[in-house]
């Protein structure tokens, strides 16, 4: 076939009638991102044409490799974000400094008073106890938590898929479905709803009527007549390069369990589960429909203004109380949080997370308490 | 004279250990554990140097930088900013909101003094 093309001065590929148009369109791509090898790009047609299967072995392995880093990049991202491994990061990171000071203190100065000798010790002391704890209370975060957490790996794939797109997926993105047909119901009716929102609400003009209302997601949806959840997730579905707000998202069932997620720097998010129950998407369970604005104060003292509502998910039936699933977004840009109240809910991430010790929804202890 | 040093930081026994090197080191140390009115303590102190941790209880170290540099007199007043996450977003939010200097914890007694004393240089 190769001498043949030559003969015609063809391309092999046009002999093929395109047939290895994908493997040839995803060898050069490969060939693109690897550009230190100096593979030959220009002679990628006759080397799938010379060696078919060593081609598709290459344009396989290259698919895996980039699958591969795509879940690493979730997971990455799913560990800086989880609120409990942030915070006891944080926690274990600060006692490693105190004990390294302190231990560095004890080791060179030589004429300390015996008083503050003694204080330095019992801080070591309690400090190295405190680093125990902690890593035991990981260990076991890592041990149990998540083993009681079966929503995990429903809405897992939806969670990689959403992140490894930023959340604004092109038009042919296809999810990738690795654990088998349960992983489909809340990564399929996620990305339809995006279409639609997309076709119904383009990004590009959205943007600026949505400066013009001030992010105001009410007097958009009277704006373009549609309803306030579509508003929500277009707010938090804008592409990355038009400036506009960074909003986060969170949207769960109403079993708690978190169906999409999008943290912000601002404001981590639980991967599967248990956020602060003081979290206006909770609250807006007790009133579907009710577009619930609040700003909540983390305990750095971080603020976020938040948009939340409830909506029943389908039809439902006779005689039984709807099924809802609730939606919040948020953001700390200057340009929202101009429209934020004065009050704000003094709410945390997580519980075993959260310093405020007389919090009346505490569930559990703080963790580092 | 001593030059005056406010160590504005939660965790008890850095405060301790850090009050002692720096005191040591011939500065005059204050210190002050509570985010909500760190930025108050800073005016009425008008310091030389702030030790300032990113993570505080009320308020975070970069809402209180923020006030520290509207305060009158302390525009310019050096600020070494002290966190526990090392991460690009941390560091940049230091530097738009006014750091003189970002160290990521655990960190070197020799290192902070160091950086300390090149800030009051």
């Amino acid at each position: 076939m190769l001498s043949i093309a030559r003969e015609l001065d063809l391309q092999p590929s046009e002999l093929t009638e395109g047939a290895d148009a994908s493997l040839i369109n995803a060898l050069t791509e490969t060939a693109k991102s690897h550009s230190t090898a100096r593979p030959e790009v220009d002679r990628i047609e006759e080397f799938v044409g010379r060696y078919p299967g060593w081609a598709k072995l290459l344009g396989e392995l290259s698919r895996i490799t980039r699958e591969q880093r795509e879940t690493l990049t979730a997971m990455t991202d799913q560990m800086a974000h989880d609120p409990f491994i942030s915070e006891t990061m944080h926690q274990i990171l600060s006692n490693i400094t105190a004990i390294r000071s302190t231990a560095s203190i004890l080791a060179t100065a030589g004429d300390i008073p015996a008083d503050m000798q003694a204080r330095f010790l019992a801080n070591l002391h309690s400090d190295s106890q405190r680093l125990s704890e902690t890593a035991q209370k990981m260990v076991d975060f890592f041990d149990h938590d998540n083993e009681t957490d079966t929503s995990g790996p429903a809405t897992a794939a939806a969670h990689e898929f959403w992140a490894s797109h930023d959340h604004v997926p092109p038009p042919d993105a296809q999810p990738a479905l690795k654990s088998g047909p349960h992983d489909a119901p809340v990564l399929h009716s996620t990305l339809e709803r995006y279409q639609s929102i997309q076709s119904a609400l383009p990004a590009e003009t959205f943007a600026g009527t949505a400066a013009s209302h001030g992010f105001d997601p009410l007097s958009l949806a009277r704006h373009y007549d549609t309803s306030v959840m579509a508003i929500l997730f277009r707010m938090a579905q804008m592409p990355a390069d038009m400036g506009f707000p960074v909003f986060g998202l969170i949207e769960v069932d109403m079993s708690g369990a978190v169906l999409m997620r999008k943290p912000t720097p601002e404001l981590a998010l639980p991967l599967y589960s248990s956020a602060c129950p003081l979290w206006p998407i909770y609250r807006a369970f007790a009133q579907p429909g009710q577009v619930l604005r609040a700003t909540l104060e983390m305990p750095s003292g971080d603020r976020v203004l938040t948009y939340a509502l409830s909506e029943p998910t389908g039809a439902g039936s006779y005689d039984l109380p709807a099924l809802l699933r609730s939606t919040m977004i948020f953001s700390a840009d200057n340009r929202v949080m101009s429209q934020a109240l004065a009050t704000p809910v003094l709410a945390g991430l997580h519980c075993s997370v959260c310093p405020r010790k007389h919090c009346e929804a505490r569930r559990v202890d703080y963790i580092l308490a | 004279m001593h030059e005056r040093v406010l160590l504005i930081e939660d965790e008890p026994h850095i405060v301790e250990a850090l009050s002692f090197l720096l005191t040591r080191e011939g500065l005059s140390v204050s210190t002050h554990s509570d985010g909500s009115n760190a930025a108050e303590t800073a005016a009425r102190l008008t310091p030389d140097l702030v030790i300032l941790d990113v993570m505080l209880p009320g308020k975070s170290g970069f809402d209180i930088l923020s006030e520290i540099r509207g305060t009158e007199g302390m525009a310019e007043t050096p600020v070494l900013m002290l966190t526990a996450k090392g991460q690009s977003r941390d560091r940049a939010a230091a530097q738009a909101a006014g750091a003189s200097m970002f160290m990521t914890k655990p960190f070197s007694n020799r290192e902070i003094v160091a950086n300390i004393k090149a800030l009051l240089a």
